[in-house]
């Protein structure tokens, strides 16, 4: 597949129905996560608020729902105050769920090429991006996606990062007021089913590894706080 | 008011706020296969996972220091070794599958796979009941 090894180009990436376009985008997202986690010149708030911007772009696409336009402004605070590369990598997301966010089922087609093409200079593998927009058109064309068909990003396949995964984990978010044995009893629940997945697909048991109790570590992000 | 069609708000997708993540309790706990034959299934259970409970966000959080959520850590590590034990017994069962695979290849576990992929649909749904959101990743 190494001759396919370029960037679609702006017509075929217009051919992508509208939520193909924008969990492509999305797919694009999380590649470049990568590259702006390396980055020297990103702090932990910008990455979880880049992180909160991809998955509303995913779950847009996931749902064939448009996403509610505050997504926009937060993202506008993150363009402000990082570096060229960090900037177009945090640009396809934030135009992904501007899209998303849009009535418009046509147009930013362009905006997607020159896009991917900036991330890819910045270090993303064309490669990677080309066969997820390959894998995107043979699945809409088998099946007949139209601007409506929701797209979830399982239809990519695992990130390549996660193939060498070497363990699951798992965050719970639970109401103060739920008791403690209440999460007790949900890990175990949540243990048992995963196992059974895993082990009905070959794997083998899977065992405890660890847990940590967490708390936000977030400031209020928001207009009222932009300096 | 009477609300006219153009008055109507369509389904929208809301952006959550941080205050909202604010007032909660949080854990976050990791698995590890003792062994796993194919390349990319951790990842294939979390896209299971996320498929029941739609993408969730993931926030920044920090871990709380040993002298808070005193009670909650306890009750934690009585449940890890509950796991545990739950994970001894369920070495047989895992010998057992890896066998019909090796025999009869996909198509021998595929009800297996199918009611595995059920159970987690149903336990994420009644976690969501109880407020209780998951998110799964690899690491």
């Amino acid at each position: 597949m190494a001759d396919d090894a370029r960037l679609p180009t702006e017509e075929e990436i217009a051919q992508l129905p509208r939520w193909a376009r924008v969990a492509f985008a999305a797919r694009c997202a999380r590649r470049a996560y990568s590259l702006l986690s390396s980055s020297p010149d990103i702090d932990s708030r910008h990455l979880t608020i880049f992180l909160r911007a991809t998955s509303t772009a995913e779950r847009s696409a996931a749902l064939a729902l448009r996403a509610d336009a505050t997504a926009v402004e937060i993202l506008d605070f993150t363009t402000t105050s990082v570096s060229d590369a960090v900037r177009a990598a945090s640009a396809i997301i934030g135009r992904a769920v501007v899209w998303a966010s849009s009535e418009a089922t046509g147009v930013n087609e362009k905006t997607i090429a020159l896009l991917v093409e900036d991330i890819t200079l910045a270090g993303l593998t064309t490669q990677f991006v080309w066969n997820d927009y390959a894998e995107l058109t043979r699945k809409y064309r088998i099946q007949d996606w139209t601007d409506e068909t929701s797209v979830p990003q399982s239809v990519f396949g695992p990130l390549d990062e996660e193939l060498s995964a070497k363990s699951l984990a798992f965050e719970l978010v639970a109401p103060e007021i739920l008791a403690p044995n209440v999460i007790g009893e949900s890990l175990v629940k949540l243990w048992e089913a995963a196992n059974e997945y895993h082990m009905a697909r070959g794997g083998g048991v899977l065992t405890f590894d660890e847990f940590k109790q967490m708390m936000p570590a977030l400031v209020p992000v928001g207009p009222e706080s932009r300096g | 008011m009477q609300e006219t069609p153009e008055d109507e708000e369509p389904d929208l997708l809301p952006f959550p706020s941080f205050e909202q993540f604010d007032c909660t309790e949080a854990v976050r706990l990791r698995f590890v296969p003792k062994d796993e034959p194919r390349p990319g299934l951790l990842a294939e259970l979390v896209a299971a996972f996320t498929e029941a409970a739609e993408p969730l966000i993931l926030e920044e959080r920090i871990s709380v220091p040993d002298d808070q959520g005193i009670q909650l850590r306890a009750i934690l590590d009585q449940k890890a070794e509950e796991i545990r034990e739950k994970a001894t017994k369920a070495e047989p069962r895992a010998e057992e599958m890896k066998l019909k695979l090796a025999t009869g290849g996909e198509a021998a576990v595929a009800e297996e796979v199918a009611a595995a992929r059920k159970k987690i649909f149903d336990v994420v749904a009644e976690l969501h009941k109880l407020g209780i959101s998951v998110s799964a990743r690899v690491e």
